[in-house]
């Protein structure tokens, strides 16, 4: 226990003593009657063994005790009845076993009662109440119910803050408006018990006390089981997306969390950031509507692929829509991927029409991407992603956020606590850890490419009608995979031989000679001429060849590729996907041939300025139909689809 | 097929009858006797008769009448509906008990009889379920029945047959007496409930082929003995012994359902009862307040379930939107799975997790690579189908409250396996049974299935196995080819009563 609290504690132990010392010698103790002394004391003793240990540290006297003690000041004097709350405490040590807070809840007990005990008499409270009493009754009663509450709130309170569980402005909402009105709710059953008692109805008016106190038992957890609930089916929804995607294992989960700091660093109120963090966790709950086949893919992605991830944040939202208090997270997993110069998907918004949770989200997706580790590159150091966010920032991240992550990672830096990706700790003295490759089941099959790291971004060149120059989508291939693009019909191109198993089991190589990239033709897709494709900077290693063993010299690809300018190595592929997982074998349906597919413009000539007219989910391309949709017009139309273009 | 043999889960099976002789869906006449619609017609008629009684002979001590009548009106207002559609109203509840059993007010006697009782609330009822029927939620029949029925037996029982009893018991008695009779109001209110719930069974159309309409998945993700759309006849229960089985059964569900809330109910209603005496009409808003704030715990409490109900939805979906199954596969194996299960006389909890397991059994489909032609695990090789399996569980398991429903799930693929059925049964502290084939998934699950599970795990596969049968070759007889199919057995062996059960069901129309 810190000092403070320590402190704290005994000076409330202090206090409590000396109360007693007060006020019992000035109790007349030969008559205070006996059979409520005894029956009261006996239910709070059958209470502390009976009660739920609350789990958010609520003061000890929960809305159960609350009312017995209402009764108890209404029927005994204020010594008699703080008696039996502080000895009825003490049996909490045969529960829990640590003196000190046994000690002190026993301290607060004592204090809550004899407080309420004393505030009930001097503003003339009486111990036999009846009809002609009330109104006028109310008063002493509704002040002691508000004493026998505000007294334990604040003390339980300022423990819990110095001990660190909570900030003062979190107990204060909580006691407001959670255990303040339930306290009293319930105190007014003590109050009937105590009317019953004194009309001679004697101890069976203490039955009237056990029906309420077994319901509080059960209802004073709903609020942590509704958390829970929450927690649980999040959990639930991510363990569906890793059982198709095993990389999203952890990436939620730390999606959330640098979302939660920079939430922090943006000080949102905690009901939002509880909000933030449900979205941040399931921002890729729509990777399940994605085909496993995709996510699973070695190789490079085409068009029609690019297009069915595209659609994962309007698929993901069709899973959450259903659940409701995920109401709130929906816009924040729908637009996620919106960029800030309105050339994101799905729906193209801009600037600020993109809702605030998401511009967080996708900030902290790239950055978690960046910082991860992937199996043909280590995770790089958080300053180099903050470097590439910063040099994407106002085209695609927001720069108010982008400065948040930065502060945020900063002050983590000088807590002492710097932000390592994949979780793992870095060894000393290397920069943001190149990390090992995280431990995947054996056989495991992964995406290569990953949607969301930034540094693939396949640039193009304007055309001379001054086109506007779209950022390209964040997919993954880079120069390689959008020249393959038109490359639907060749063989795929081999394995390297110095392919780093991934695991146990390593991969089948099949031993075909590497087809050298091409240029894309024009096909009969109408694909966007790729001859002006250049890649933007942290792309050089998609150049080398995949799985070798790198120094992490980081300057050094990034000299290389500035000196390299254009020219591009011959890549070394990575494995076909003919590598399957087993499930492949089994599965029947062995998919026709790939029928390459037309990038289907916008039904519609997209105005960002407008930002988004259309229903939130729906996707600016149709999905999965196979039917190839033939580009409205030649060669420049799809050039209109943002998403397939390169700068 | 040969004889299986016997299995006390079953019951004997029975030897599969001709057709000629097959009995048809009938209407027994307890069943219609507890219908709500008879027991509601007696209910307007009783409530009219007490209104014109009251109006020719006056009402007795009206403010308290109206002040009785505004916290019951105020109770139906904040009705809550968990879901499984059972309708909570604790502050109505304890209002009308309380107007029930009150015998003195402000030291002078309560003069009102149990004519004036049930008109009062009667009418606070029904006027305080016009907010909640506009909002679409009307108060179901049975629940008025219930309501304004059991309050008024009470009053009758307390103000005509005791009425010497009360006036002359001292303080304590008059306690022991309105408690018991507060719990007795508390058993009859979920006595009434159960009777209600076991009648359903008659709402039925018999087919099993299904509609262009599926059903709304409300009511297929209703509690599974409520159901008022359920699908199926009970096809012989014909015995009053296993009516009254069943009916003691839902009674128990029942009890434990409200059994939250009813301690509450019971102890202030008797305090309203009691303390009116020196409290007057302050006694109302002093019990009010206890109960509303337990019916903001019990809002959570529904909130927490519906939120469970909207996610099993949302995951039930999942494979539709991934495009691995067709739309509305899981719901249609969910209704036969039901059918089979009420037919075999599953308890409640148990139909439940089969509906449950049923709703989420193509959730491991996802990590497939490739989809399963028309996601129809039937024709998948067993490795794979025990693959999704587990893979399902795992993600069931994660809810925390659903393990009963994941063991079900790694089950499912599982042959029926009689001699490791007899064995379980035998050596049944033992969980890791010689089990033969059965092995390879159970051997990795955190913990076996039971009995129940398994039982609820060979449903589902013979239920699955047939929708996917049928829905692979369309056509006009394709439920018959199906059955057909599933009878002689593909690959490993199916559970005998659950086809029987199937036959039963699929050839009645």
């Amino acid at each position: 226990m810190p000092k403070h609290a320590r402190y704290f504690s005994a000076a409330v132990v202090t206090a409590a003593a000396l109360t007693a010392a007060c006020v019992f010698p000035g109790t007349d103790w030969t008559h205070v009657p006996r059979a409520p002394f005894v029956v009261l004391l006996a239910l709070q003793v059958l209470l502390m063994f009976t009660i739920r240990i609350p789990m958010r540290g609520e003061s000890p006297a929960g809305p159960a005790l609350v009312s017995v003690m209402l009764a108890a000041i209404v029927l005994l004097p204020p010594g008699a009845a703080a008696l039996t709350g502080a000895a009825s405490s003490a049996f909490m040590v045969i529960r829990k076993g640590d003196p000190w807070r046994v000690a002190f809840s026993s301290a607060v007990t004592f204090l809550c009662a004899i407080s309420g005990g004393l505030v009930y008499r001097a503003v003339g409270g009486r111990s036999v109440l009846t009809a002609a009493d009330f109104p006028k009754a109310l008063l002493p009663i509704g002040l002691a119910s508000l004493v026998l509450s505000v007294v334990p709130a604040v003390l339980v309170g300022v423990f819990l803050v110095q001990v660190g569980q909570l900030t003062p402005r979190a107990a204060f909402h909580e006691y407001a408006l959670r255990s303040g009105p339930r306290n009293i709710g319930y105190a007014l059953v003590g109050l009937l018990t105590a009317v019953l008692w004194s009309v001679s109805y004697d101890a069976l008016a203490a039955i009237v006390l056990l029906g309420p106190v077994v319901v509080t038992r059960w209802a004073t957890v709903q609020y942590e089981e509704q958390r829970d609930a929450h927690d649980a089916i999040i959990r639930t929804l991510v363990q569906a997306v890793e059982i198709k995607d095993l990389y999203t294992r952890g990436h939620s989960e730390r999606v959330a969390k640098i979302s939660g700091m920079i939430a922090a660093e943006l000080r949102l109120p905690e009901d939002r950031v509880e909000v933030l963090r449900y979205a941040a966790t399931l921002h890729d709950v729509g990777k399940l509507g994605v085909p496993t086949r995709l996510l699973r893919k070695t190789g490079r992605l085409d068009d029609h692929e690019f297009e069915e991830i595209r659609l994962h944040p309007s698929r993901g939202v069709e899973v959450v829509r259903d659940i409701a208090f995920l109401d709130e997270a929906y816009s924040a997993i729908l637009h996620h991927h919106e960029r800030m110069d309105g050339l994101g998907y799905p729906s193209g918004l801009r600037g600020m029409r993109i809702p605030p949770f998401a511009r967080i989200i996708a900030v902290a997706d790239a950055f978690d991407s960046m910082t991860s580790t992937r199996s043909y590159r280590g995770a790089r150091g958080s300053d180099e992603a903050l470097t590439e966010l910063r040099a994407n920032m106002g085209t695609q991240f927001d720069p108010a956020i982008v400065d948040a992550i930065a502060a945020a990672l900063a002050r983590a830096e000088l807590a002492g606590r710097p932000w390592r990706g994949d979780g793992t700790v870095a060894s000393e003295g290397e920069r943001g850890g190149r990390a090992q490759l995280a431990d995947l089941p054996p056989g495991a099959v992964v995406a290569e490419f990953d949607h969301d790291d930034p540094a693939y971004q396949p640039m193009a060149v304007a055309e001379a009608e001054g086109r506007e120059k779209p950022a390209g989508d964040d997919f993954g291939g880079g120069a390689e995979g959008v020249e393959h693009l038109g490359d639907q019909h060749q063989p795929r191109p081999a394995v390297p031989p110095q392919l780093r198993p991934l695991g146990p089991a390593s991969l089948p190589v099949p031993p075909s000679a590497p087809a050298p990239p091409t240029r894309s033709t024009p096909s009969d897709q109408g694909s966007v001429p790729r001859d002006g494709l250049r890649l933007a900077p942290f792309a050089a290693e998609l150049n080398l060849p995949a799985q070798t063993k790198r120094t992490p010299d980081f300057d050094r690809d990034d000299r290389d590729d500035r000196e390299a300018g254009d020219r591009r190595a011959p890549h070394q592929p990575q494995t076909p996907s003919a590598a399957p997982a087993p499930f492949d074998r089994e599965a029947g349906d062995r998919r026709a041939p790939h029928q390459p597919q037309t990038p289907s413009a916008a039904p519609a000539p997209f105005d960002r300025e407008a930002g988004d007219r259309r229903a939130p989910h729906q996707p600016q391309t149709p999905s999965v139909a196979p039917a190839p949709a033939p580009a409205p017009a030649p060669a420049p139309a799809p050039a209109a689809d943002p998403e397939k273009e390169g700068r | 097929m040969t004889n299986p043999p016997p299995s006390r889960f079953f019951g004997r099976p029975r030897p599969f009858p001709p057709v000629a002789t097959r009995p048809r869906a009938g209407h027994p006449r307890f069943h219609f006797i507890a219908t709500p619609m008879l027991l509601g017609s007696l209910l307007v008629v009783g409530v009219l008769a007490a209104v014109l009684r009251l109006a020719v002979h006056g009402p007795q001590q009206l403010p308290v009448a109206l002040a009785f009548g505004a916290v019951i009106v105020l109770g139906e207002v904040l009705r809550i509906t968990l879901p499984g559609g059972r309708d909570n109203a604790p502050l109505a509840a304890t209002a009308s008990l309380g107007y029930a059993l009150t015998t003195t007010i402000d030291r002078q006697p309560a003069l009102w009889g149990p004519v004036q009782v049930i008109v009062v609330v009667a009418v606070a009822t029904v006027i305080g379920s016009v907010p909640q029927a506009l909002a679409g939620r009307p108060a179901s029949l049975g629940y008025l029945v219930r309501r304004i029925g059991v309050t008024g037996v009470m009053a009758w029982l307390l103000r005509s047959v005791g009425a010497s009893v009360v006036a002359s018991a001292t303080h304590t008695e008059l306690f022991l007496l309105f408690a018991a009779m507060a719990c007795l109001a508390l058993f009859l209110d979920t006595g009434l409930a159960a009777v209600f719930a076991s009648s359903s069974g008659t709402y039925a159309d018999g087919s099993l082929i299904p509609s262009p309409e599926y059903p709304e998945v409300a009511a297929v993700l209703g509690s599974a003995a409520r159901s008022s759309a359920s699908v199926v006849p009970h096809a012989e229960h014909t015995s009053l012994v296993r009516a009254l089985r069943r009916l003691l059964g839902n009674w128990f569900d029942e009890c434990m359902a409200v059994a939250r809330v009813c301690p509450a109910v019971a102890a202030l209603s008797v305090a309203v009862a009691l303390g009116a005496d020196p409290l007057g009409l302050w006694v109302l808003p002093i019990a009010a307040a206890p109960v509303l704030v337990m019916q903001r715990a019990l809002r959570r409490y529904a909130a927490v379930r519906a939120t469970y109900q909207q996610t099993i939805r949302a995951l039930s979906r999942m494979t539709d939107i991934a495009g691995y199954t067709d739309p509305g596969h899981a719901r249609r194996v969910c209704r036969l799975a039901l059918a089979i299960g009420r037919d075999l006389e599953l308890t409640e909890p148990e139909l439940l997790d089969l509906e449950y397991a049923a709703l989420l059994h193509d959730i491991g489909q996802l990590s497939l690579a490739d989809p399963l032609p028309g996601g129809a695990t039937v024709l998948a090789t067993p490795w794979v189908a025990a693959e999704v399996a587990a893979r399902g569980a795992e993600v069931v398991r994660q809810t925390g409250v659903l393990d009963r429903v994941a063991r079900v799930l790694e089950a499912q693929p599982l042959a029926y396996n009689a001699a490791a059925e007899m064995e379980a049964v035998t050596v049944a502290d033992e969980p890791m049974a010689a089990e033969g084939a059965d092995d390879n998934a159970e051997s990795t699950a955190p913990s076996l299935a039971d009995d129940g599970e398994r039982r609820a795990a060979a449903i589902l596969r013979v239920a699955n196995d047939f929708e996917d049968l049928r829905t692979a070759e369309p056509g006009p007889a394709a439920h018959v080819k199906a059955l057909a199919r599933i009878r002689r057995g593909i690959g490993d062996p199916y559970d005998p009563c659950a086809v029987e059960s199937l036959t039963r069901l699929v050839s009645v129309e």
